[in-house]
């Protein structure tokens, strides 16, 4: 955690002083890719009351435009594993979670020609799913479709790095949750009779910041390797708190590396 | 410059704020909390004691705070399980032997355990989960021995039908071939199941669509109510009479499954009072890799009359003695079905 923040700060500091010929406006499509590990902590009441933990498969994957002053980009996220309590090994959970994002960003006003800042909309669904490995439980998720804002902020380190810093937050939408006190009922009666879209959909309720807070940020660093490729080091960190009917809260952490291809 | 140093305090605000409060104390008294804390918040029969949780916390907390141990936790764990709540469906799983000798155990009757040993019967089919037959002194009257409600019995597993279920419908193919005309339902020293499978079972008896149980489950300090409803499905069996058994080690699904049949017309149920494991179960987990496994919903009658922990009682008892299965296979509950079923007119008409 220290070793973090002084990482953060060490960057604030560094792309501060170093930060030269930034060139924003210019017009460029981009593909990226990107694989890696995401440290889950996460504590679920449907479940349990203790919180659990695992490192799962992270894959992110998305679009970019760039046109002068806006950005307009889609992106992907999908994350795979297995969470369990820390010391006991009774309650597993398999984890699929997942998003779709779509920004239109549109640069702000400022006066240095080293730091580019955009600021737009954000669309965004997302999906997470437990699936209990003990038969006694039974399969719980959140489905989450929302607008809310975006910010992102782009640092040209010279000639071949970049630090891009991004933060989504969704502030109203619409949250479906399974009906599950780690046994469902009235959900899988649905499931059963009118299959399983019904029954995801069976519960919409108004998601706002005060009951489902979703808050995601990720610094990229990116290093040119040529005129249209990039090689980049992603660190994201996810923060999550769903108010009702049981609590969800916790937070992921997502080191991984990707690749970008401009065209 | 503005938009990225907020926005960088506002991330480094967030990182903060968000990675405490997930610190686990993993203590026998943290632990003992925490259990609590599932009973107030979770247990489906919190307000169906004549002790509030609280209340029960109380009385064992300074038995903890005096001895923080595993095996202080594992003896006033057990206490609770056996002497306090005595909800069949509350049990604490530990693979750790403890010495918890000072706690006194209700001990099961063993009479209830024993299955039928079918001397009266002339077995057709038996499968993992049935076996078929006609009662051989009046092969009008087809029988019936449902061993389990599920595959993983007592499980949960709700809604994969195991294709063995399935089975029943070649088995009262079969039945109905024989121009069988009253049926004995023999579910007797079965565990629980899930709420699907009992009613799967259900629906090739029942004669019409009829909600047969309400199941409510703690959202916060509410509950919330649904209602089960049961149509007839499948092949089935559902003009003639039918005699329900059932016994002490019918519990849980198997009682869903009692709720069921009781809505069918010609049905009369002998046997004894059911265990009375009302609700269905989930499991939770303490910090020390024990599991506590509670009610997380409760059932009843469709009119809302209980039977937790008093069970379903039959209109006529009927108990095999301590000698059968051992003695002698005569058995009485089998014959009483026969009898009942031949009072009410059902003869040999081959």
């Amino acid at each position: 955690m220290r070793h973090f923040l002084t990482l953060i700060w060490f960057l604030i500091a560094v792309v501060s002083a170093v930060a030269q010929n930034a060139s924003e406006n210019n017009k460029s499509k981009t593909l990226f890719l990107a694989y890696g590990q995401n440290e889950h902590l996460k504590m679920d009441e449907t479940y349990s009351r203790l919180p659990k933990k695992g490192l799962v498969h992270d894959f992110n994957f998305g679009y970019e435009k760039q046109n002068d002053n806006k950005v307009f980009s889609l992106e992907t996220r999908f994350s795979t594993g297995e969470l369990g309590t820390d010391g006991n090994d009774i309650n597993f959970i398999d984890h699929y979670g997942g998003n779709f994002k779509a920004r239109w960003l549109k640069k702000t006003k400022g006066k240095s020609t080293k730091i580019a800042s955009y600021l737009g909309i954000l669309h965004d669904v997302r999906a997470d799913v437990w699936f209990p490995k003990n038969n006694e439980l039974r399969y719980a998720w959140d489905i989450y479709w929302g607008v809310g804002i975006s910010l992102k902020t782009r640092y040209t380190i010279g000639s071949k790095i970049t630090l891009d810093y991004t933060l989504d937050l969704p502030l109203i939408g619409v949250l479906w949750r399974s009906h599950n006190n780690g046994q469902q009922l009235s959900t899988e009666e649905i499931q059963l009779e009118k299959g399983i879209l019904a029954a995801s959909l069976e519960t919409p309720r108004l998601a706002y910041l005060s009951n489902t807070t979703y808050i995601d940020n990720v610094l990229k660093v990116h290093f040119t390797t040529s005129e249209r490729t990039r090689f980049f080091y992603r660190f994201g960190f996810t923060h999550q708190n769903i108010q009702q009917p049981l609590l969800k809260k916790g937070t992921e952490k997502t080191n991984s590396i990707g690749f970008n291809y401009q065209f | 410059m503005y938009p990225f140093r907020a926005s960088c305090l506002f991330f480094l605000l967030i990182f903060l704020s968000c990675s405490k409060g997930f610190d686990v104390d993993t203590s026998p008294k943290a632990d003992f909390e925490l259990f609590f804390e599932y009973l107030k918040k979770d247990y489906a029969y919190r307000d169906y004691h004549p002790f509030t949780m609280e209340e029960l916390r109380q009385k064992y907390v300074s038995q903890i705070e005096r001895s923080n141990t595993k095996n202080t936790l594992a003896t006033i764990l057990l206490e609770i399980q056996e002497n306090e709540l005595k909800d069949p469906h509350v049990s604490i799983l530990s693979d750790e032997p403890y010495d918890i000798s000072s706690v006194p155990q209700v001990i099961g009757s063993d009479l209830e355990k024993i299955a039928p040993a079918f001397a009266e019967i002339t077995v057709d089919i038996t499968t993992d989960f049935y076996t078929s037959g006609v009662v051989t002194a009046q092969p009008n009257i087809g029988y019936l021995y449902i061993r389990a409600f599920n595959y993983d019995t007592g499980g949960s597993n709700s809604l994969g039908i195991e294709d063995g279920i399935k089975e029943i419908d070649t088995l009262l193919q079969s039945l109905i071939a024989k121009k069988v005309t009253a049926m004995i339902v023999d579910m007797r020293s079965g565990a629980g199941g899930s709420n699907y499978v009992p009613r799967y079972i259900a629906q090739r008896f029942i004669d019409k669509t009829v909600t047969y149980m309400v199941e409510q489950y703690p959202v916060g300090d509410s509950f919330e109510r649904k209602e089960w409803e049961i149509s007839p499905s499948g092949i089935g069996f559902r003009d003639g009479k039918v005699v329900l058994i059932s016994n002490g080690l019918t519990a849980s699904g198997g009682e869903f499954f009692v709720l069921a049949m009781l809505q069918r017309d010609q049905v009369t149920h002998i046997g004894s009072t059911s265990m009375g494991a009302a609700g269905n179960i989930t499991e939770k987990d303490l910090s020390n890799g024990w599991n506590v496994q509670i009610t997380n919903s409760r059932t009843e009658f469709a009119d809302g009359t209980q039977y937790f922990k008093v069970g379903i009682t039959p209109p006529t008892i009927v108990k095999n003695d301590l000698d059968y299965g051992f003695l002698h296979t005569g058995d009485a509950l089998i014959q009483e079905a026969v009898r009942v079923l031949e009072a009410t007119g059902v003869t040999n008409l081959r």
